[in-house]
């Protein structure tokens, strides 16, 4: 089965066309990355995905079920970081996990708070968290109940180094479980390092989607900078 | 197993008092309490005057009474539930999980009931004076008070579930478009809902009021039945309604963006006056302008409005009201003044890091606050003219005013300030008010 279908996915706020048709399939067991520049419409497919923002035309389907005709049902399947994940400022990263864990009826708070590596600052209240450490809460809240599907908007932006490396390490082993991670980035190495597949979007529109390893690690940035110059052209002409 | 969410309201309200103290945050419990202690002296005068006349005029002041108790509660309650349903800052939290929107919609309520009983109860100890001589007619204005929580807690909720579904609806489009205004589509849906739901929870509390007035009981149940009714259908509306307000805020919420982008090439209202002030004052002075026009214009014409409108009411013969109006109205320039506050709250950190604070900002921010109130005093003191109450009554409403806003810049720095600044509020409108009536 199909973990993420976009269909025709069209987005506009009046003039401006955000996402602009964008179709894209990906199965079960993929890590999948999405890059582009910025104002590329990243951020607005994934709040679609996420059910967080209502396409102007087309369909969202996660694991075969409409996300905005069933929303619930829906995000039974779905973990979800968002740009700006929020979190309650007076919990503890550890309660802040109870708290999901119960509304998601399910969920393993200890193996979530490894993810995190917060060690002792999981007691500690939220408001004294760096934004790092923040998103590595939120990471670990959308893990909460095995989501078979994550998806996530530049989740690793803020993080540490050696934190980064971990959670890419955890989020490849998701994926070889046989999970799906729809991973939004513009550090092109990250998708290098882990993904399986690269979609890349300028000005709404999928203009790469293809296996990493058919690019080469080091054709994808390259890739990407012709493409943007190829978008940058066509808008100049 | 407990509910989740009120296990989740306790863990942060407990974790706020170790951070806080307890005691500061009790003040939001004692607060409502202190208020109304402070307007005590006011209350019988004001809402109870018709005790004093003939008992035939009785029922006619108890139904005028109620009247004005739905207006409060409903119109209260119909914010409160927009805020706790629909821009409730749970929401950015909860939306990204496969939660219960009935449950959710359920322990709001709750919540909202539990914080806000106070005033059912303040407005039913209030009607005391009146159940001590009457108390059939006491007896069922608190009963009728009592409807009037119960519809506008569940009305404004089913009405506002029933915006989110009229929001995004294609056919009803082309009337929302009638009534926007310069509002994204979508947002006009929310704009009208409080009034709408004032309006249909009013029709039957005006009716329980009647009922209370005439004796005719039956009318009384008319603002519990329709509790009931509009209860019956909030799990369905809110498994339907509740994910989908995410998107359709979010969709809201980027269309205003690209809406306001214009505004900031856009002279702001007494723009033109900072050149003519000292030039250690000019940058202060345009910064507050420019952001409190700009986040808070509906707050300020809103008093502007009140202002006139108040006015306007007291056009008539009896000086009696118009001093108890103008009461009010001073206790509105205190509310307003109160903008101050938010100047300071709204500040960006790194500015009010950057630039210390000084006389200079503390004086530009009065005389702003103070420039904004004078719509608001001018209209009140002809009508006071008008009265023959003398320049000594528009001196005291500018000098209110002036107190205020003066008040209100001096204590923004200081956070807790608020809770000061309101007994202060309190104690110089009543003052004023018993100043007032004295050379009558």
């Amino acid at each position: 089965m199909n973990a993420i279908e976009l269909q025709g996915l069209r987005k506009t706020f009046g003039p401006l066309v955000a996402v602009d048709r964008v179709d894209l399939v990906v199965p079960a067991g993929t890590f999948c990355g999405l890059i582009g520049h910025n104002g590329a419409g990243k951020s607005t497919t994934l709040k679609m995905l996420m059910g967080l923002l209502q396409p102007t035309e087309g369909s969202v389907r996660l694991q075969g079920i409409d996300v905005f005709a069933d929303p619930q049902g829906a995000r039974r399947h779905l973990g979800a970081v968002p740009e700006e994940p929020a979190v309650y400022e007076y919990l503890s990263a550890r309660e802040f996990l109870e708290f999901i864990a119960e509304i998601r009826e399910g969920g393993d708070v200890a193996r979530a708070l490894e993810w995190t590596g917060l060690g002792k600052a999981a007691d500690r209240l939220i408001r004294e968290y760096s934004q790092g450490m923040r998103r590595k809460t939120a990471l670990a809240a959308a893990t909460l109940g095995d989501p078979s599907v994550l998806v996530l908007d530049e989740a690793l932006n803020g993080l540490d180094p050696p934190s980064a490396a971990r959670v890419k390490g955890l989020l490849r082993e998701y994926v070889d479980s046989g999970k799906t991670v729809l991973l939004s980035t513009h550090v092109v190495e990250t998708i290098q390092a882990v993904a399986d597949r690269v979609v890349m979007l300028a000005h709404g529109r999928v203009v790469v989607d293809a296996q990493v390893a058919e690019i080469g690690s080091e054709g994808l940035e390259q890739l990407f900078l012709e493409k943007l110059q190829q978008t940058r052209d066509a808008e100049d002409s | 197993m407990a509910n989740p969410y009120w296990k989740l309201s306790r863990r942060l309200a407990a974790n706020r008092r170790v951070v806080h103290g307890w005691w500061r945050e009790s003040l939001h419990s004692v607060w409502p309490l202190a208020i109304g202690a402070a307007l005590y002296p006011w209350w019988r005068p004001v809402f109870l005057g018709f005790l004093e006349g003939s008992p035939k005029l009785w029922p006619a002041g108890t139904e005028s009474l109620l009247q004005r108790a739905a207006v409060l509660i409903i119109g209260g309650l119909a914010l409160e539930v927009y805020s706790a349903l629909i821009r409730s800052p749970d929401r950015a939290v909860q939306e990204l999980h496969p939660v219960h929107p009935a449950e959710v919609v359920l322990f709001e309520l709750q919540r909202i009931a539990w914080r806000r009983v106070p005033w059912a109860i303040a407005i039913s100890a209030g009607l005391w004076p009146l159940i001590a001589v009457n108390p059939s007619l006491g007896g069922g204005a608190v009963v009728a008070v009592w409807g009037y929580f119960a519809a506008g807690l569940t009305v404004s909720a089913a009405v506002h579930l029933f915006a989110v579904e009229l929001a995004d609806s294609p056919e009803w489009a082309p009337f929302l478009d009638r009534i926007r205004g310069v509002n994204p589509r979508a947002q006009a849906a929310f704009l009208y809902a409080p009034g709408a739901a004032l309006g249909i929870a009013g029709l039957a509390a005006f009716g329980a009021a009647s009922a209370v007035k005439d004796g005719s009981w039956i009318l009384l149940a008319g603002p519990y039945l329709l509790a009931g009714a509009a209860a019956l259908t909030l799990r369905q509306r809110a498994n339907r309604a509740w994910f989908r307000a995410s998107a359709i805020l979010a969709d809201i919420d980027a269309r205003y963006a690209m809406l306001t982008l214009p505004e900031e090439g856009r002279k702001v209202y007494l723009e033109g006056i900072v050149k003519r002030l000292p030039i250690s004052w000019r940058p202060f002075a345009l910064n507050d302008l420019r952001r409190g026009w700009r986040a808070r214009r509906s707050w300020i014409s809103g008093a502007w409005i009140a202002g006139f409108s108040g006015a306007w009411l007291t056009w008539g013969p009896e000086v009696s009201d118009t001093v108890a109006a103008f009461g009010w109205l001073v206790a509105g320039i205190w509310g307003v003044g109160a903008v101050g506050f938010v100047l300071e709250k709204e500040e960006p950190y790194f500015l009010s890091q950057l630039i210390p604070w000084s006389t200079v900002r503390w004086a530009s921010r009065s005389l702003v606050v103070f420039l904004w109130l004078i719509p608001m005093v001018v209209p009140a003191s002809l009508a006071a003219q008008r009265h023959g109450l003398g320049w000594r009554f528009a001196a005291g409403l500018m000098a209110i005013s002036f107190l205020a806003s003066l008040f209100s810049a001096a204590l923004s720095r200081i956070p807790t300030a608020l809770w000061w600044y309101l007994p202060v509020a309190g104690g110089v409108s009543t003052l004023f008010v018993i100043f007032s009536r004295s050379p009558q």
